[in-house]
């Protein structure tokens, strides 16, 4: 008698092969876009055949590279680059020493003030840690600073420049999952400055209770000198108001705040004389090539959620979910751990877009927002970014200081505690995230 | 033959490195644009509507023209878990032979559908929804000029592995 399959017994087996397509593709090394359109050329023909893809795929290409939202993401990639190359650091650090001097941790501080301050106009991780270690990491070394604590803070707190708005993740989420960006950074604001602020905790308690991490100089700060760091900070200041107003102002989209972001960027490198035209050439040369990497990516990525749309694949996992009646926060736990495990092996930004078709369906029937979710995965991207083997932080924080990416993630180990179980807090408590956009959309 | 392949290679990064820069200058009129606009409409009270439209079409320009660019200089993002863990270099060569396989039937699929689109846009006289009535044919090219730069490059790639050449250019070093 031959056995015939049920369909649902078909449709899963679908799913089987698809995941498997996806580890032999994108492990085989290839190229993480065309890769994922890769996964979806091939699972559309196995199992529909008659539908002809070639068309659909010209359009699909064509509709994400078009989308205004991502002009907003390559501006603001434009603006860390042009940031990195002016002197802004420098004043970030000198501003912010004689405030800090008089806690426990002392200039240890400025790591992660100087980050979250950073990450308020920089959408990307690598470029906070980049700018802000490149010149705390050899003040805080050159002064005798603990260098394990100096190295992790600068790890942890550099991967907030996705979380505080502008985010270029957020962005690309707000695309792929269809929910407005401004909501999206208005819901980032206060995660990321409550991981802030358990950081500056931790490091405070470190230095009070276990190891003292700055050297023993006093270091005095007059009055004049206070007045100055205040003036030190003007320019990021200036530029973080700038686009905050412009944006919830209500004066200007995402894409159009970012170009004055530009524009107030150039004025900072011009007025400090720290900005040369080969400079200004260099940060756009790398803003193309980061531009057209996220947008291969965005392509494939949108052309596989499309294709398993058409294979009813979203569907069929949330109803399989909803079958196992999980309470909501075993399923967050279990994604968490299921983030962090690829995060250890993936880039951020692959697993947002590898994920997300399959993991969207399942929160939304769990009962939490599109909102919500997206700061959960941004600070489960975080955490990718501080896990070895692969974290790109790391990466950047071994080119900045030589240590090993062994020595690296082990310093930076208790941060990624601590980010960890701030998601599993929002988790509990999601009016965490979702309090300012209500507060502020709801009017 | 080795040679041969190297000068090839040699010339199509002068190829690869110019699209970039014009790629650059998409990004640079992109700003201007925005920002004149809104300066239009602050002061002047006169909105462009086309200007996001334009920056839509240049962004998608600025994507294509920089893909080969990327490419050489090692700018796609990889998961590299199965190289990172193989012993030999002949191995991570082996893999690297059989990403860039891939990568070049994925890039042709790629290829053949933006020319469609083009095409199409082309022959069918296709113009944008909005009052600008953009024609479509004309930044539909350019991303397939761009993809079919991505594609040779793919290819040259392939070459450079075969005789056992570095195949990307670390901007680092240079």
């Amino acid at each position: 008698m031959k056995y015939e399959l049920r369909r649902e017994e078909r449709e899963m087996i679908t799913v089987y092969v698809i995941v498997l397509l996806l580890i032999a593709i994108l492990g085989s090394t290839v190229w993480v876009g065309i890769g994922l359109a890769g996964v979806g050329v091939a699972a559309i023909s196995l199992f529909r055949s008659s539908m002809p893809f070639i068309k659909h795929l010209g359009f699909s290409i064509w509709s994400t590279a078009t989308t205004p939202t991502m002009i907003a993401l390559v501006l603001f990639v434009f603006m860390a680059e042009i940031l990195f190359r002016t002197k802004l650091s420098e004043l970030i650090f000198s501003g912010l020493a004689p405030w800090v001097n008089r806690i426990p941790g002392k200039l240890m501080h400025t790591n992660v003030l100087g980050c979250t301050l950073f990450a308020a106009v920089s959408g990307s991780s690598a470029a906070t840690a980049a700018t802000i270690g490149k010149v705390t990491l050899v003040e805080l070394e050159k002064r005798g600073y603990d260098h394990a604590i100096s190295v992790g803070s600068l790890a942890g707190a550099g991967t907030l420049g996705f979380l505080i708005p502008p985010s270029t993740m957020l962005i690309i989420y707000g695309v792929l999952a269809e929910e407005s960006v401004l909501k999206l950074f208005l819901a980032g604001f206060v995660p990321g400055f409550i991981i802030s602020g358990l950081y500056i905790c931790y490091i405070m308690f470190y230095s009070l209770f276990i190891k003292e991490v700055a050297p023993n100089e006093k270091l005095n700060f007059t009055t004049k000198e206070k007045l100055r760091s205040i003036i030190n900070l003007g320019p990021i200041v200036f530029l973080i108001l700038l686009i905050m107003v412009a944006m919830y102002g209500g004066y200007a989209t995402p894409t159009e705040a970012a170009s004055v972001g530009v524009l107030g960027s150039l004025l900072i490198g011009f007025f400090q004389k720290s900005l040369s035209f080969k400079a200004i050439k260099e940060a756009l040369m790398s803003t193309t090539r980061t531009g057209s990497m996220i947008g291969l990516i965005i392509i494939g990525a949108v052309f596989l959620s499309e294709m398993f749309g058409f294979l009813g694949i979203p569907n069929l996992l949330a109803t399989t979910i909803a079958a196992m009646n999980l309470s909501p926060l075993t399923l967050i736990a279990i994604l968490l751990i299921f983030f962090i495990f690829l995060g250890c092996i993936m880039e951020g930004m692959a697993i947002l877009v590898m994920t997300l078709p399959i993991t969207l369906p399942l929160i939304l029937q769990a009962g939490y927002t599109k909102i919500w979710f997206g700061i959960f995965m941004v600070i489960a991207i975080q955490l990718a970014q501080i896990t070895p083997p692969v974290g790109f932080n790391l990466f950047i924080i071994q080119g900045l200081t030589g240590d090993t990416i062994g020595y690296v993630s082990k310093a930076a180990l208790p941060f990624f505690i601590i980010m960890a179980l701030f998601a599993l807090v929002i988790a509990v408590f999601p009016e965490v995230v979702t309090y300012m956009p209500d507060l502020i959309f709801s009017r | 033959m080795k040679e041969k392949v190297i000068a090839l290679a040699k010339i199509l990064d002068n190829i690869t490195f110019k699209l970039n820069g014009l790629s650059g200058i998409c990004i640079v009129i992109i700003t201007i644009f925005i920002l004149l606009e809104i300066i239009a409409r602050k002061f002047f009270n006169y909105g462009f509507l086309f200007v996001l439209e334009v920056s839509s079409y240049l962004l998608a320009t600025s994507w294509f023209l920089s893909a080969a660019y990327t490419l050489r200089t090692d700018g796609h993002i990889r998961i590299n878990v199965l190289t990172s863990v193989l012993k030999t270099d002949r191995a991570v060569r082996f893999v690297d032979i059989f990403a860039t396989v891939l990568g070049i039937v994925i890039s042709l699929i790629f290829f053949r559908a933006v020319l469609i689109l083009a095409s199409d846009s082309y022959f069918f006289n296709k113009t944008s929804f909005s009052p600008l009535r953009a024609p479509l044919y004309i930044p539909q090219t350019f991303i397939a000029i761009g993809m079919f730069f991505m594609l040779i490059q793919m290819i040259v790639r392939l070459m450079l592995l075969l005789i056992n050449e570095k195949p990307d250019i670390n901007l680092k070093n240079k």
